[in-house]
């Protein structure tokens, strides 16, 4: 039968009477593994009634990196670009904001509760112990910079910068239950002055402030609700998860990735694993900021704004359709568009109104681009132009949102119940294993034999805990010998080709007979640099990618050889105990798990290094395809002959810059193969201690619970046949 | 760094048996770290720019004839002023004025058309300069982790011949398992030598050297600072 919204509730209510926990109340084993699938679904369940509830709103979240400009966004979307959400200065100020439709204005604020801001005081007082030590050890830096050189985790500073901006008057609002309050306004600068307290940049009560939801009585907001997310990876825990609650049941995003480091490995990450695996179909990836990469081009597009645009336009498509498609994301290929929040508000404003940041982004374009920006008309039509804020909210909010709704809700409800049914699948077989592999167990061991297997597993752990020591200190040479041979095996050439475009190139002949300018055309080989760059990119990728799986096979020696260490550890008592009543297996199913997990967090991030080589290239070859040339007295046949030798002076150029891009590389992957080395044996020393508790835990629960079940032996075995029938019933159902 | 300072920073000043050979071990990691920062100051020193005044070519001036158009046209005048006063003098002054006017005419005629600017190829410099810079981090960044490899080496072998308890020796071999290294962006170097190319300004080189000079040497200095602390608290612990 297959779970749709119509019938969910009652094949729920079906599966929750026939799992019965009060059955097993005297077998705590079988209790545990009947309540680990109840409890999925009741998850499943109460997102289905979520989505139930909410079938006739669709939500909209705006997502992005931090300063990525999403308020001004929301700003221009909604509030006619008047700041009224502010522009957070941190992660840690930024809040989450849901703006919905309410026939009465009035705003909600959640404050932190006490449990929450204990724990950042706890982070504080890390980081002001951490900075202590190390303040001592090196005098000379600021602060700053000894959180840049020791890396210290943002989390920490996040939350020392959080409790150091909190008054006494703020904390006075910090409740064991979280206070929430809330009041009406009369207009959008009603609204923007009484927030500034709350989320402002300085705002007394900004640190302690967890959610703030705006009712706007505006007709554009009825039938959805705009999230404004606090950004992606956010330090702020329990923001973070409510974050994560709100993108569950999103139905689409405007993704806002800021233009001067447009869809770097951060942004391909929070799509591919944030957006792409919570079923969210519709996104529109918006290159924020637009304007500021037309300021930083403006020095070689000299009052050429159509040239500029044109140019930054094509490097960002190339570098989303590179890592789109190098990304593993899940879903319908995302809308690019561009836009300038801050272009909406300076259309918007009179030319008094504008703010100091508003006042610098006209005086540089107008520096850059003098023509486009000569009279106040001029600056105000351009930059109604960039923003795009009327084109997106058409095209977008209207068109692909609101007029999409309900298909976009119904494709999210049925993604979610086809998605339940294989999540249901999945939970069952993995409890059926569970009771199959306790069944066998049972039937296997004796009470009598407990005892001992408890002191022999004891003895078990404790000689693995001395052998993992040793293992692990002599890792480091298997590790470097990995690193060695991955670097050995690591080949990026570049085959020297320089793609070109045939372009024409108009002279001027100013010494006619009548001293009259008369203009003759050549042709020549322009340097093709958005495809050069896609080339290269391509061909690192890949060599990036295999250096990456090179690693990880060659990184599984180091955790190979611990549990074949382990292995035999365990193999030796079960040979050396003649009782027979050593069960090494009880080890090794735990220790599979923990090892894997170990080992999967020892990658290699190729991403950042992908993303930093194509910046880094775009940036050294700006501007290196272009050809100077003056007017000069020579022959027509001699100025062709002049065009085509700087072309290929460009193309020669071009061709040094990337071979030292390319060298540049090889030192960049030594670089990274060293610090992976270094983070796996910093996960292999910081996690051994934990590995062998976690073992020595699950064992002695196992062993408690192995010795409850044999003490009714029929009992139990007949309870787990009984469990083990009854969810085979149910799996027979889905 | 001064002397005193440098013997400061050794663990001279500890005194329990245990950990007197490692005061050996930071004095040659102190050696070490100068030795790279000579090391760095030498090879930045070898790097030879050329001069603001010969990177900077004048433009030359540009230059159109406007003499034939003139000449020519005086020499219609003149013709025609002949042909009026009857002055055959004057008439063939002027056809030949016509004439050389047309003559200077067609010999002008293909100029004027386009050139590339002559100017130092800066891009050769930067891409020169990007190479010296990574050449230097390359063996700098590499002698570096030949040489502490060798030192935990010979610690793990000082450590093996104490006496110490199991704990001890677990905490210690947890601290050699890895190293402090010599890391550095070398991927940012060209693309900011190439916006210093697009400038033409020979001086920004220098700035820059400069600049990669003084960051290398804290990048060299942190990684011994991180390696010291390493050892201080291998010391620690061997005193406990």
């Amino acid at each position: 039968m297959k779970i749709s919204l119509e019938n969910y509730k009652s094949i729920f209510e079906d599966f929750s009477s026939a799992l019965d926990l009060s059955q097993y109340e005297e077998e705590k084993t079988i209790k545990t593994i009947v309540q680990c699938l109840k409890s999925k679904l009741e998850e499943i369940y109460s997102g289905g009634n979520q989505l139930e509830a909410q079938n006739d709103v669709l939500k909209i979240g705006v997502v992005g990196q931090v300063k990525a400009g999403k308020s001004s966004f929301l700003n221009s979307l909604f509030f006619d670009g008047e700041s009224v959400l502010p522009r957070a200065s941190t992660p840690m100020t930024a809040g989450l904001t849901v703006l919905r439709y309410g026939e009465e204005n009035k705003f909600q604020i959640e404050f932190y509760n006490t449990n929450e801001w204990k724990l950042f005081a706890d982070k504080d007082a890390e980081y002001n112990s951490l900075m202590n030590d190390l303040r001592q050890s090196d005098t000379s830096a600021t602060d700053t910079e000894l959180i840049q050189q020791y890396k210290i985790p943002d989390d920490i500073v996040s939350a020392h910068e959080l409790i150091s901006k909190c008054s006494r008057r703020a904390l006075d609002k910090i409740k064991p239950e979280a206070l929430i309050e809330s009041n009406t306004f009369s207009g959008v600068k009603d609204l923007q002055s009484t927030l500034d307290s709350y989320v402002g940049a300085d705002g007394t009560y900004t640190p302690i402030t967890k959610c703030l939801t705006i009712t706007l009585n505006d007709k554009r907001l009825k039938g959805i609700e705009v999230v404004d997310t606090p950004g992606v990876n956010d330090p702020v825990l329990s923001r973070e998860l409510r974050t994560r609650e709100f993108l569950r049941g999103c139905h689409g995003v405007f993704f806002l990735s800021y233009s001067g480091r447009f869809f770097d490995s951060t942004d391909v990450g929070f799509l591919t694993n944030r957006i792409g695996s919570q079923g969210i179909g519709s996104v529109v990836l918006i290159a924020s900021k637009f304007d500021s990469v037309l300021q930083d081009v403006g020095m070689h597009f000299r009052d050429d704004l159509g040239n500029a645009i044109e140019d930054c336009q094509k490097k960002m498509k190339g570098q989303y359709f590179n890592n789109i498609s190098s990304s593993n994301f899940q879903g319908n290929d995302p809308i690019l568009d561009f836009s300038s929040g801050i272009g909406y508000s300076i259309f918007k404003k009179d030319s008094q109104s504008w703010d100091e940041m508003e006042a610098h982004v006209v005086s540089q374009m107008k520096s850059f681009y003098p023509s486009f920006f000569s009279s106040e008309e001029e600056v105000k039509s351009t930059f109604y132009d960039l923003s795009q804020i009327d084109s997106i909210r058409e095209s977008y909010l209207e068109g692909v949102f609101k007029k999409n709704k309900v298909n976009i809700i119904k494709e999210k409800v049925n993604k979610y119940f086809d998605n339940a049914s294989s999540n249901i699948r999945d939970a069952i077989s993995r409890e059926l294993k569970k009771l199959a592999e306790m069944i066998d167990l049972i039937e296997n061991s004796d009470i009598k034999d407990i005892e001992k297997q408890k002191v022999l597993s004891a003895k078990v752990i404790k000689e693995l805990s001395s052998d993992i020591n040793s293992i692990s200190h002599r890792s480091s040479d298997i590790a470097e010998r990995c690193m060695k041979e991955c670097l050995n095996g690591f080949t990026f050439r570049w085959n020297g080709k320089v793609p070109t475009n045939q372009e024409m190139k108009s002279l001027v002949r100013t010494s006619t007979f009548l001293g009259k300018d008369r203009t003759f055309t050549c042709s020549y080989d322009k340097v093709d640099l958005c495809r050069l760059e896609e080339d290269i990119n391509r061909q690192l990728c890949s060599a990036l990618d295999s250096l990456s799986n090179e690693w990880t096979t060659k990184n599984k020696e180091i955790y190979d050889s611990i549990f074949k260490c382990i292995m035999n550890v365990i193999a030796k008592n079960e040979a050396e105990d003649t009782t027979d009543s050593f069960n090494g297996n009880i080890l090794r199913n735990e220790l599979d798990e923990i090892i894997e997990r170990m080992r999967n967090n020892s990658t290699l991030d190729t991403a950042g290094l992908k993303n930093r080589f194509h910046s880094s290239l775009v940036s050294a070859l700006t501007g290196v395809d272009r050809i100077d040339y003056r007017q000069e007295q020579c022959e027509e046949s001699v100025a062709i002959s002049n065009v085509n030798q700087a072309a290929q002076q460009c193309a020669d150029n071009v061709r040094i810059i990337v071979n030292g891009q390319v060298s540049n590389i090889q030192e960049e992957v030594t670089q990274l193969l060293k610090n992976a080395k270094d983070q796996s044996m910093s996960i292999l020393r910081d996690r051994k201690d934990l590995f062998i508790n976690e073992i020595s835990e699950k064992v002695n629960i196992t062993l408690d619970e192995l010795e409850q079940a044999l003490s009714n032996k029929n009992r139990t075995l007949l309870c787990a046949k009984n469990a083990q029938e009854t969810i085979h019933l149910l799996e027979s159902k889905i | 760094m001064c002397e005193e300072c440098s013997r400061n920073d050794t663990l001279i000043g500890v005194k329990n048996m245990n950990t007197e050979f490692l005061n050996n071990y930071s004095k040659e990691l102190l050696s070490k770290r100068d030795e790279l920062l000579h090391l760095l100051s030498n090879q930045i020193a070898r790097i030879e720019l050329p001069s603001q005044d010969s990177s900077n070519l004048p433009t030359p001036v540009e230059r159109t004839n406007h003499l034939p158009p003139y000449v020519s046209a005086a020499g219609a005048v003149l013709f025609v002023v002949g042909l009026c006063s009857k002055s055959t003098f004057v008439s063939v002054l002027g056809v030949l004025a016509v004439g050389t006017g047309a003559l200077l005419w067609y010999k002008d005629k293909n100029i004027n058309a386009s050139k590339t600017v002559q100017k130092p190829n800066y891009t050769v410099l930067s891409s020169q300069i990007n190479d010296v810079i990574r050449n230097i981090h390359s063996m700098i960044s590499s002698d570096w982790d030949s040489f502490l490899s060798k030192q935990v080496s010979g610690i793990k072998s000082n450590i093996s011949s104490l006496n110490l308890s199991e704990d001890q020796n677990n905490r210690v071999n947890d601290l050699l398992m890895t190293h402090s290294l010599i890391s550095y962006p070398i991927m940012d170097v060209l693309p900011r030598l190439m916006a210093i190319a697009r400038t033409g300004n020979v001086n920004e080189y220098s700035n820059h050297i400069y600049s990669f000079k003084e960051q290398y040497s804290k990048e060299i200095s942190t990684a011994y600072l991180q390696q010291e602390i390493c050892y201080k608290n291998i010391a620690n612990i061997l005193n406990n």
